[in-house]
């Protein structure tokens, strides 16, 4: 599904003593089936870029093609509900969101909005748990009354059950135990590996999102200011920190290694394949 | 979203002589507003009501177009209280003081609300009801209370519109003009918003409570709002509007 920003610009609060812009000259291609990340410092305006894929704001200037469908100013989007159906968005804290008294009513409630016949619904239901990982015992629960990680995952199948093309996560990581972040992690790899989907993650987490994502987008000053894939975006210590960005503490501990010791350790992603470069170095 | 149709606490943010009074002589002049407003009986005295209204709305230097959003709020009501004194064959003279009576408190409560900061308002409120503590009335737990609510309007308006961004993603059209799909649509706001309302509230006071905040304690304001000689002059324009139609009503 082709996702693309074309010179788009926005200003909150426009022609007002409180205008702010926060996007200017935009230009961003959402890589298909891959897992792309939106990173930049608080009030960057990474939440405004996911926002406008939806169609829940729309850009001052510029314009973004979503697969057949052109976001644009001032004009109309023809069928808006197929552009949500495709493109489920999962918000921060989306546990605070639950209205229902079960989490099956939460689960389907979106289906049943769109008209659905029971038995699709059930069906789809269902699906969406096990993709998830949550059993068919859940059903009956109070929302309210779940764990944190649960809370998250009923979220985040309440958007699974729309079977979306593509899906964006805005901070999926806040308010997780490292134990759910790993969950998190498995989940996101199988949506893109097993049921190729489309992956937009916003986070501030950066050593979440190294151990998941494929392509980054960082985002500073209005427009993205460096792209590529984890290695390429994520050996910019220097220009990172000069943007205010976090870099994952792994790379923060190799790019140390060569600032104090001179010595170049190789890209890793997991951190005992560190300690056994660094163990082969020593002996 | 959400912000484009909510105008409670809108303030301007810009420099003028209205936006540099003291809350505490804005609410004054509000007050001796609308008891002026509702003892002019006649055309002549709502027009000149109206033109003084005029002179301080563009003495703001906000635009015009903001009042007009404002205004346009009111269609709706000014159509049925057209209607239905016309129903009860009241006199035209007697409609159009009631319309512009309407049309002025609005313009003249914008006033107040475009050139001062919630928080202002706030603290021109409590030094207003101060007189009110001689009487055993808690006017500080008042204020905080009004504070608290204040400065939480904000808050409370990212957090509805945050909601309906989400809750849009899953089909709810807030829009719609069908009755049902509309209680749908409020239900899957309002259920949330009290729940997290609830939530927040719980952990602010248990917040005051850990900094040691005592309502009873005697407190001082950190404000250094200073009452000038433009406040003066207004309130003793408002007052001297307001004697002289007393007057006029008691000699007719």
């Amino acid at each position: 599904m082709e996702i693309k920003f074309e010179n788009v610009g926005y200003i909150y609060n426009e022609k007002t003593p409180l205008a702010k812009e926060v996007l200017k000259d935009l230009n961003i291609e959402i890589k298909p089936n891959q897992i792309n990340a939106i990173i930049g410092k608080s009030g960057s305006g990474k939440t405004t870029i996911i926002e406008m894929i939806n169609a829940l704001i729309i850009p001052t200037t510029g314009r973004i093609k979503v697969d057949n469908f052109l976001i644009e100013p001032e004009k109309r989007i023809v069928n808006i509900e197929l552009l949500r159906f495709q493109v489920g968005l999962i918000f921060e804290f989306p546990e605070e969101q639950f209205f229902n008294s079960t989490v099956e009513k939460e689960i389907s409630f979106g289906l049943k909005t769109f008209k659905y016949k029971t038995d699709e619904i059930n069906k789809r239901v269902k699906n969406a748990l096990q993709m998830v990982g949550l059993d068919e015992s859940y059903l009956s629960r109070n929302p309210h009354t779940l764990s944190s990680g649960e809370k998250r995952k009923v979220a985040i199948t309440s958007i699974l059950v729309f079977n979306p093309k593509v899906i964006i996560f805005d901070e999926p990581t806040v308010g997780l135990d490292s134990n759910s972040k790993n969950n998190l992690i498995r989940l996101i790899k199988m949506l893109k590996n097993k049921y190729h989907k489309t992956i937009v993650i916003v986070s501030q987490d950066v050593d979440f999102l190294h151990k998941l994502v494929d392509y980054i987008f960082v985002l500073s000053d209005k427009k993205i200011i460096l792209e590529g894939n984890k290695y390429e975006v994520f050996s910019q210590v220097e220009k990172l920190k000069e943007h205010g960005i976090g870099v994952p503490k792994i790379i923060e501990f190799t790019h140390k290694i060569l600032v104090n010791k001179g010595v170049k350790m190789g890209y890793r992603d997991e951190i005992k394949d560190l300690i056994k470069d660094i163990y082969r170095h020593v002996t | 979203m959400l912000h484009n149709y909510v105008m409670i606490g809108r303030y301007y943010p810009i420099t003028s002589r209205i936006h540099n009074m003291n809350p505490l002589s804005k609410i004054l002049c509000t007050i001796i507003f609308v008891v002026l407003l509702f003892l002019s009986n006649d055309l002549f005295f709502t027009g000149l009501i109206t033109l003084f209204v005029i002179l301080i709305v563009l003495m703001t230097k906000v635009p015009l177009k903001i009042y007009w959003q404002a205004l346009k709020s009111l269609k709706i009501l000014i159509f049925f209280i057209i209607i239905i004194n016309l129903i009860f064959n009241v006199e035209y003279q007697t409609i159009i003081i009631l319309v512009m009576r309407l049309i002025l408190i609005v313009l003249y409560t914008s006033v107040l609300t475009l050139t001062t900061p919630p928080t202002e308002i706030t603290y021109g409120l409590e030094k207003f009801f101060t007189p009110l503590r001689l009487i055993g009335i808690p006017v500080n737990k008042m204020a905080l209370s009004l504070s608290l609510a204040i400065h939480f309007i904000p808050t409370i308006i990212d957090q509805a519109s945050k909601i309906m961004k989400a809750q849009t993603c899953r089909g709810i059209n807030y829009t719609t003009s069908k009755i049902k799909d509309k209680l749908i649509g409020f239900k899957s706001l309002l259920i949330p918003m009290i729940i997290n309302s609830i939530k927040k509230a719980d952990i602010l006071a248990m917040s005051m409570e850990l900094r040691l905040y005592n309502i009873t304690s005697k407190r001082t304001n950190f404000r250094m709002n200073k009452w000038g000689f433009f406040d003066t002059y207004m309130l003793l324009v408002h007052s001297t509007i307001l004697i002289l139609l007393i007057i006029r009503e008691v000699m007719l």
